[in-house]
């Protein structure tokens, strides 16, 4: 039972970071307040469910309209600075937003918000179900990046991420675009805080503060910007490690931090960014694996796409 | 009484405008937003406390923690932020948001994460009028935020150095062309910024008299705020928000009353400058 | 307006503050020519370069691309429009691979609609497109690799790849071969030349004046933001005007 819920937490953080990831993996927008968008798609569900007595499965197409909706209007406002304020912008956002559930009755303020497990087939979800939906939402996910990624729409935040100006020079309209992506991002952290919400059954604050944003963060960053598989490593990596080090657990912020800066320094793509050097050194292998099937087959022709 | 909340909101004001301070010269030149720059504040209250603590003398425990602090502004520089300037900028913001989490946790790993007490005797006491008590901690920090900007001020606009910087503000690659050593103006700038934020840190450790490992995390964020409203990087416009942000803050939370904590403020005012004035109160465009 | 005139700018004005730095400038770029925009350092080239491509709005005049109406427009539907550029500060999106960088300017409506952004882009046909332009500027042998890892030279020859793969009808250039060495330049110059037989409008502002006469048809001399002078290479060459501009500002002729 507790590797289920070691594997739903973790799955909550994979998500989570490939939600980010389309923000600031692809279209290089650093937001430093992603958990906002986690917490309102979280209390969305919340009230919805334990205040108005909807159903679950309402929830979670709510809770990403509303995060989404929230998220569209970030990114409207955070265009009118300059790329790198961004990240005070949605700081900001973050702080204001862990204030006003902190702070407001009708969110539990300090006390949180309770939910009850939901039901399906007329018997309560337990860990096991949450573990089969969120791995389901998983792969979705998973194909919903990847059709990113060889879209148009990949292609034009790509350009955003490496230069407004020039991606504006072929016509990509670079606000609009900036907008999508938020608006993509923050409502898969809604779905996600609706999924949390229920599966924890009750939800407090500070669930959803800076730091959570951070560690969101350093996952993707971590693994290799921009990726698939570099985002979903690094939160496989950061959300087992604290589960495998329980004795190290003192110093979880410490190690954190001292990987951040030095992953920073020394390997900025991440560990398997696309031009990481674990990544470069297994493409080299895999491409010196295929010449050699090419010439044992008798194929030349493989060599020449070197 | 209203002066009393002035004088209150002023004091908080120069705490704000010598921590912005340091992050607004970084960001002049290098376009980095160095949120570490809120850890140095913390180093320097610790270090001030523990050399208070040890010697006694608090004009030895300011040198001492402001020589610290800014040899390690020097260290990061050198080793952590020259390196990676050619990255995007995202590289180093996340360096810094590191560099900031490891030396909150560092800290509370030496020190232990309990508040501690800084009572320290100053070399003065408070002046009293019938209707008005200014204590001493007050009159330091307003005096002391003073003579520190004016010597910025002096540095920035009269001397080699200051011109050299002015000139990377403008345009890194034209000062680079035109022969202005870069990496010094740099490592100027990093002195002197985490220098400030030491200087704030042992002040709002005695305002307050409470030195924690976290004491570093509302400055962080409301630090970033501030440069954003001064007009990105413009000093003049950081010690102009950081008064007014300390004065509203001080006057909204004393007189009106404000439904959020009164450090979302500083947030709440950025978000709606940002709709109305994006480019800051004062912006260094025309 | 002539009937063949593909740009024209009309009693164009920018001002910052109080500097002019275009002041009252008219020409037109006509089908199939090569007009060069030359003038010594501060002579409102480049601002006169970016009033057209939209990133300035212009204070005053106005700038037809054929019939229709672009100033004021934004830079992306300037592109749409067909109007490509080039930057002077090469501006590859280097994360992305060669092609990639090529295949993205072939978007055109698909950057608009849900429908057209979810669409595949990397098609056969799109791919094949994308490497007979990279051919065109000799730079196929270099379609996978990052485009920040290019020389200089194979970044503006990258760039200008980009550009045509708007198919524009008018193809601006920012001082192509500033930075690059004289063979290089040498180079750029038959490039140049080749895009000029496929009947490529192009519009190029050069501070080398050696480059603008020996590549283009026509040229618009800019000082001050007033254009004073505007003719075939061999009449500017001689305009007192002219020379003056270039020797009264310590400035090489080069």
């Amino acid at each position: 039972m507790y590797e289920v819920v070691v594997g739903i937490n973790i799955g909550i953080f994979i998500l989570l970071a490939l939600s980010l990831n389309i923000i600031t993996g692809y279209a290089g927008q650093p937001s430093l307040g992603h958990a906002a968008f986690f917490g309102i798609g979280a209390y969305t569900a919340a009230i919805m469910t334990a205040k108005l007595g909807y159903n679950f499965w309402l929830t979670l197409p709510c809770s990403a309209v509303t995060a989404g909706l929230i998220g569209a209007l970030l990114g409207l406002v955070s265009l009118r600075v300059r790329n790198d304020f961004l990240a005070i912008t949605t700081i900001g956002i973050n702080f204001v937003t862990v204030a006003i559930f902190q702070y407001t009755p009708y969110f539990g303020a300090s006390f949180g918000l309770g939910v009850e497990r939901p039901q399906l087939f007329g018997q309560e979800m337990g860990n096991m179900h949450f573990l089969v939906l969120i791995v389901a939402l998983i792969v979705l996910l998973c194909l919903f990046c990847r059709r990113i990624e060889k879209s148009w729409l990949g292609l034009a935040l790509g350009g955003i991420r490496n230069n407004e100006e020039a991606a504006a020079s072929i016509g990509i309209n670079v606000n609009m675009f900036k907008i999508i992506a938020f608006t993509i991002g923050t409502a898969l952290a809604g779905l996600t805080g609706a999924i949390y919400a229920h599966h924890m059954t009750f939800i407090y604050s500070s669930d959803f503060a800076f730091v959570t944003s951070i560690s969101i963060l350093s996952m993707i960053v971590i693994g290799g910007m921009g990726t698939i598989r570099g985002t979903v490593t690094g939160a496989i990596i950061l959300g087992i490690i604290p589960e495998l080090f329980r004795f190290m657990s003192d110093y979880r912020m410490l190690l954190y931090g001292g990987l951040l800066v030095l992953m920073m320094r020394f390997q900025p793509e991440g560990l398997l960014g696309d031009n990481s050097f674990l990544w470069r050194q297994f493409k080299g292998l895999y491409s010196r694996y295929r010449l050699r099937q090419g010439l044992e087959s008798g194929k030349g022709g493989a060599a020449s796409d070197g | 009484m209203i002066v009393q909340q002035l004088l209150n909101g002023l004091v908080i004001g120069s705490v704000y405008a010598l921590t912005a301070m340091g992050a607004t010269l970084v960001y002049g030149i290098l376009r980095i937003l160095d949120l570490a720059n809120a850890g140095a504040y913390a180093i320097g209250a610790y270090a001030g406390l523990f050399l208070y603590l040890s010697t006694g003398n608090i004009l030895l425990s300011f040198a001492g923690a402001i020589a610290l602090t800014g040899f390690f502004g020097f260290v990061v520089q050198r080793y952590l932020y020259i390196p990676v300037l050619d990255r995007p900028p995202i590289v180093p913001l996340i360096a810094s948001i590191g560099l900031f989490i490891f030396i909150q946790d560092l800290l509370r790993l030496v020190a232990g994460p309990r508040i501690r007490e800084f009572q320290a005797s100053l070399p003065f006491g408070a002046i009293k009028t019938e209707t008005l008590t200014i204590n001493p901690t007050w009159i330091l920090i307003i005096v002391l935020t003073a003579a520190l900007l004016a010597f910025l001020w002096y540095l920035l606009a009269y001397t080699k150095i200051g011109l050299a910087w002015r000139a990377t503000a403008q345009d890194l690659e034209i000062a680079k062309a035109m022969g202005v050593n870069i990496n010094q103006v740099v490592a100027y700038n990093f002195l002197l910024g985490y220098a400030f934020a030491a200087t704030a840190g042992i002040m709002v450790g005695m305002l307050y008299n409470s030195v924690f490992p976290t004491m570093g995390d509302v400055p962080a964020y409301k630090m970033l705020a501030l440069i954003v409203l001064g007009g990105l990087g413009n000093p003049v416009g950081t010690v102009a928000a950081a008064v007014m942000i300390g004065l509203i803050e001080t006057l909204i939370a004393g007189y009106i009353g404000f439904f959020l904590p009164r450090d979302a403020i500083a947030f709440v005012a950025l978000i709606i400058i940002l709709l109305i004035k994006p480019e800051g109160l004062m912006s260094r465009k025309a | 307006m002539t009937a063949n005139s593909i740009l024209s700018v009309r009693n164009l004005q920018k001002h910052f503050g109080g500097l002019k730095a275009i002041d009252t400038v008219s020409f037109e770029v006509n089908k199939g020519e090569t007009l060069g925009v030359i003038g010594p350092n501060g002579a409102g080239k480049t601002t006169l370069f970016n009033t057209i491509c939209g990133v300035y709005e212009p204070t005053a005049g106005e700038v037809l691309l054929g019939t229709q109406a672009i100033h004021g427009l934004k830079p992306h539907q300037i592109a749409r429009l067909g109007v490509a550029r080039t930057f002077q500060i090469s501006h590859p999106f280097r994360d992305m691979t060669v092609l990639d960088n090529v295949i993205m300017a072939m978007g055109g409506s698909h950057y608009t609609g849900l429908k057209g952004i979810f669409s595949i882009s990397r098609t056969h046909d799109n791919i094949s497109k994308a490497e007979a332009l990279l051919a065109k500027l000799h730079i196929l042998a270099q379609r996978d690799k990052r485009a920040g890892d290019l020389s200089l030279g194979y970044m503006r020859r990258l760039e200008i790849a980009r550009a045509l793969a708007l198919e524009p009808k008018l193809l601006l250039l920012d001082e192509p071969c500033a930075g690059l060495s004289h063979d290089a330049t040498q180079e750029f110059i038959d490039i140049i030349s080749q895009l000029k037989a496929t009947g490529t409008t192009i519009m190029l502002v050069e501070h080398n004046m050696a480059i603008a006469m020996t590549v283009c048809d026509r040229l618009v001399v800019l000082n001050y933001g007033v254009k004073i002078a505007e003719g075939p290479p061999a009449a500017i060459k001689n305009n007192t005007l002219v020379i003056e501009a270039y020797l009264g500002r310590d400035d090489d002729i080069a």
